[in-house]
């Protein structure tokens, strides 16, 4: 009697959890599906303008750079495309035939060869949308040097953030002595990993724009980007770093190595593609923020140095670009240019985080413990 | 005998210890860059937050601390600077979005981490990962375009046709921000729910426990504090978020009547006035005071989560 | 797994990509001439002349700045806009070298020059709708009240029943503040949503029941219903005549300031574009603008 009725309630709790269960599922499933649906929404409406080639020839203006600026996109496109193209190829013969090193020489030698015919033959007949001038007033504008300033943000903030970060974390795994300073530290990027990035361009600004008068330049936008960063590369390579086996620097230690030199020569590679993912999640966040380079960077870019390496000079980014056209823009095809905005950044930012996915399936800290839990 | 076949071992030993270089000069070199490099983010951080203290310390002196926490109306070409719509703008949008983002983030990580079909995790993971790299202004603009309409017909709906109602307005920067924070809180969660050590679960299954109650009774209370920290992450993010809602509140500087009516945040009027206002002035140093506030709850809700994950890291 | 997550997201890429054809639409125009323009006047090179300021005056600036380029090869004129305000504090600071602006400095921005450029009228715009469409002007006292929030329904000024929407200007927009000035008697708006752009703002305008607002005439839509001014017996239209004569009031110059004396490029772009050519042809084409010439009227404040 009690163990049919404990059997019986087991039954029904069982159908009820499987109910619940079934509920909950079909809640996730719809939040992940509101993203999926806002994601394709970007990329198709976009999209449309990434990808239509003009079939007239779309010749220069007279802005220093813009023939290896156009170069460089259409290697891109074409070379991403024949990528894509040789990858199916590659899976489907691979899945027949096993896997081959002549057939990934042949697509490597195929990539390259469509990148480098794409640049010399398409460079007048790209997407209008890629390369050409943003307009204020007017319809038919671009995001071209929006597009330069955002990688060569990416490029100039790593380049602050990677020895900056791999030093302080490399500092605090293997070489601290003194606690005060190991514990002022960590209190010290903890503050930076919370402070809202609007605080970040207030800083700058106070410190480049009214101190030095340096007027809006990339270098001020670089250094509270690498800032901004900071938190996270440190954290994440101190993870890495950490989780080098402690053998491994045993026995170069015995071997006679130098602290330094096992640094250099064991931790350091091994933990190597923690920092790449790391670097490269740093990058993600470059590419998406704005509020910041707002007060840094300003919000204009110019026809004589659009494209020019000086860091020096102001330049907006795709993200400032997308906010400027919905909040002073003029221009009566504003959804399209917003639309069209969206849609490379989201390009941009899905191709970086296919690199730390690829790379954090080398190894490293980051990538073990959350696959393992997802898998 | 032994003491005789001992000694020149330790000999050799001592001597091989002492040969063995510990310290090159390019060594020194090399640790003191990197502790120059942590010296480097330290002095940074002290400059940061000592330049934003001594200009908003300065606002405040000019101001008044009375009237940035509690004054009413937010206008400085009139020498007003209440910061009451501005503060609580931020918190209203932030702690709705914290409820309405936060909560079905934290259910769909348990989903993921213990009842979710094997190939469906891996993609579902690298799609939030996706979404929680989207910038800000991306969802911003989509919540501009989208929501801000939708909303304003449900406030008419709510309200009757012809009332002073819009879509602009603390709802929709409320469920924008919800939206925006649900994949980052949502990736925390699975982070926290991940060091669970799986013996307990097994423990749990082999005293009979379903999954479902073993993911709801026995693995969520374990990871209350990750999922708290998640949490509390994802409402600092919302009380930070500038260019997003900056595009969906409307700019009205002072207390709505309703949700549905426009007002204003902190960081979203700072943007806002910092375009047009002049170094030195009060209505400069005002925005830097109201940053100051912004800061010290940041790093007020940053230390919370800190005190609350010590333990577990133990 | 890997592979097979990035194949279906390139696969997608690429099935947009053969799907979407060729862009067939014709090149804008002036682009398809850029590499070979006219002979250039003098080459310029001393870098871009940075404006930024009031939207008002903004397309008019960006049809000067497509002239002065297109016969300057070399020179590079940047235009942004932030409002009138930001323009005067933008010039003093020096981030730029010429701010436009639809107001006066104030007085202890003491060593900015000014240069008037063009005069613009203002006026209320609002949403047509069926409850104001008999309504083509109303008092200077009633638009007054609606915008400081004492008549809050169309039915107060003979229309029908639909609450009146108060859409403002950003405070640094020199539209609010000539608005203010002239009709409100200073800045007594009542605190009301804020759209800075006005492009938006006119869109917002034809999508939102019962919406009003302020904008420069230069856009003025069909679509939309501008607002005459009753004055006493007669009613002023918006219009250059009824500006020039100093009958309809609620107008302003542009200014364009720097900062001491214009020199190089600067000065060059102002002497542009306060030449008689510029003025007499191609301002007046400009929708909404008015030589200051044409004037009868004058003001030295606001």
């Amino acid at each position: 009697m009690k163990h049919s009725a404990a059997v019986d309630s087991l039954r029904r709790g069982r159908s009820r959890e499987r109910l619940l269960k079934g509920l909950l599922g079909i809640a996730s499933m719809s939040l992940a599906l509101t993203y999926a649906v806002a994601l394709a929404h970007l990329v198709l409406r976009g999209g449309a303008k990434l990808f239509s080639f003009t079939s007239y020839a779309y010749p220069l203006s007279d802005i220093e750079g813009e023939g290896l600026m156009r170069a460089v996109v259409a290697a891109c496109l074409l070379g991403a495309v024949a990528w894509g193209a040789s990858s199916i190829v590659r899976a489907l013969l691979e899945r027949t035939y096993g896997s081959s090193r002549r057939v990934d020489t042949v697509s490597q030698f195929f990539v390259a060869s469509v990148a480098i015919l794409g640049a010399l033959l398409l460079r007048d007949r790209l997407p209008r949308f890629l390369v050409s001038f943003p307009s204020e007033t007017t319809a038919g504008g671009g995001v071209g040097p929006e597009i330069f300033n955002t990688i060569y943000f990416a490029v100039l903030s790593t380049a602050v953030t990677l020895p900056v970060g791999v030093g302080a974390a490399v500092y605090l795994a293997r070489f601290a002595r003194s606690a005060r300073f190991v514990s002022a530290l960590r209190t010290a990027l903890d503050t930076l990993a919370s402070l809202p990035s609007i605080v970040y361009g207030l800083f700058g600004f106070l410190v480049f724009v009214v101190e030095m008068k340096a007027g809006y330049s990339l270098f001020a936008g670089a250094f509270v980007l690498s800032l901004l960063n900071l938190p996270l590369v440190v954290g994440i390579t101190e993870e890495s770093l950490r989780a080098v086996p402690r053998e491994l620097e045993d026995a170069s230690l015995a071997l006679g190595a130098t602290q330094v030199e096992t640094v250099r020569h064991i931790t350091l590679p091994y933990a190597w593609p923690g920092i790449l993912s790391a670097l490269v999640l740093s990058i993600g966040r470059v590419f998406a923020e704005s509020a910041p380079l707002i007060m840094t960077a300003g919000t204009t870019v110019s026809r004589t140095n659009a494209y020019s390496l000086s860091p020096f000079r102001g330049g907006e980014t795709l993200a400032v670009h997308l906010w400027y056209v919905n909040s002073s823009g003029l221009s009566p095809d504003k959804a399209d240019v917003s639309a069209g905005t969206a849609a490379v950044l989201i390009a941009l930012i899905a191709l970086t985080n296919m690199l730390a996915a690829r790379l954090a399936l080398y190894g490293g800290a980051l990538g073990s413990r959350l696959t393992k839990a997802t898998r | 005998m032994q003491q005789v076949l001992v000694q020149p071992q330790e000999d050799t030993l001592q001597r091989r210890v002492r040969l063995a270089p510990r310290s090159r000069w390019p060594d020194v070199l090399v640790r003191l860059f990197v502790k120059a490099c942590g010296g480097f983010v330290l002095l940074t951080t002290i400059l940061l937050i000592g330049f934003l203290a001594r200009t908003g310390l300065a606002g405040m002196g000019e101001v008044g601390i009375w009237s940035l926490l509690f004054g009413p109306r937010w206008k400085p070409e009139s020498q007003l600077y209440g910061g009451l719509p501005l503060i609580l703008g931020t918190f209203v949008s932030a702690l709705g979005a914290a409820a309405m983002g936060a909560t079905p983030a934290v259910l769909a990580a348990v989903w993921l981490t213990e009842f979710a079909p094997k190939p469906l995790r891996g993609f579902y993971r690298r799609l939030m990962e996706i979404a929680a790299a989207i910038p800000s202004v991306v969802y911003g603009w989509l919540a501009l375009t989208h929501l801000v309409p939708v909303m304003g017909a449900f406030a008419h709906a709510i309200y009757g046709d012809d009332s002073n109602v819009g879509g602009e307005g603390l709802a929709s920067s409320a469920v924008l921000l919800s939206v925006m924070i649900a994949p980052t809180v949502l990736l925390l969660s699975v982070d926290a729910l991940s060091r669970v050590p799986y013996n307990l679960r097994e423990a749990s299954a082999a005293l009979g426990a379903s999954p479902w109650q073993t993911g709801f009774r026995v693995v969520m209370p374990y990871a209350w504090r990750g999922l708290l920290v998640a949490v509390f992450f994802g409402f600092a993010r919302a009380a930070g978020e500038t260019m997003a809602v900056q595009m969906v509140i409307g700019g009205a500087r002072v207390i709505p009547a309703n949700l549905f009516r426009p007002t204003t945040t902190i960081s979203s009027q700072i943007v806002m006035d910092m375009q047009n206002a002049r170094p030195g002035t009060p209505a400069d140093d005002a925005l830097f005071s109201m940053a100051l506030i912004l800061l010290i709850v940041s790093i007020a809700v940053v230390l919370v989560t800190r005190m609350l994950s010590r333990p577990v890291r133990a | 797994m890997l592979v097979r997550s990035e194949l279906i997201s390139l696969a997608f890429f690429l099935a947009l990509g053969a799907a979407l054809g060729c862009d067939k639409t014709p090149p804008p125009e002036g682009t398809a001439g850029t590499a070979s323009t006219q002979a250039a006047l003098a080459p310029v090179s001393d870098g871009p002349i940075r404006v930024s300021g009031s939207s008002a005056l903004q397309p008019l600036v960006n049809a000067a700045k497509e002239k002065f380029e297109a016969q300057n090869k070399g020179a590079s004129v940047e235009v942004s806009a932030g409002g009138s305000k930001k323009g005067l504090v933008d010039v003093a600071s020096g981030a730029v070298q010429i701010g436009d602006s639809d107001i006066f400095a104030a007085p202890d921005q003491k060593n900015l020059v000014d240069h008037k450029v063009a005069v613009v009228g203002f006026a209320a715009m609002a949403n047509k709708g069926p409850y104001n469409a008999k309504i083509t002007s109303l008092g200077m006292d009633q638009i007054a009240k609606i915008f400081t929030g004492d008549i809050k329904n169309w039915k107060d000024v003979g229309g029908g029943s639909q609450p009146i929407v108060v859409i403002n200007r950003a405070p640094a927009s020199g539209t609010r503040t000539v608005f203010g000035n002239v009709v409100l008697g200073g800045d007594k708006f009542v605190e009301s949503q804020t759209e800075d752009n006005s492009g938006a703002l006119v869109a917002k305008l034809k999508q939102t029941q019962g919406a009003i607002s302020y904008l420069a005439l230069s856009f003025k839509d069909d679509d939309l219903l501008t607002l005459s001014i009753k004055i006493g017996p007669d009613t002023m239209d918006p219009t250059a005549e009824t500006i020039t004569q100093g009958k309809y009031p609620v107008w302003s110059y542009e200014h364009m300031y720097t900062k001491g004396e214009a020199t190089g490029g600067a000065k060059r772009f102002l002497d542009f574009v306060l030449s008689p050519d510029f003025q007499t042809t191609t301002l007046p084409s400009v929708k909404g603008f008015i030589p200051i010439t044409a004037m009868k009227v004058q003001r030295d404040k606001d």
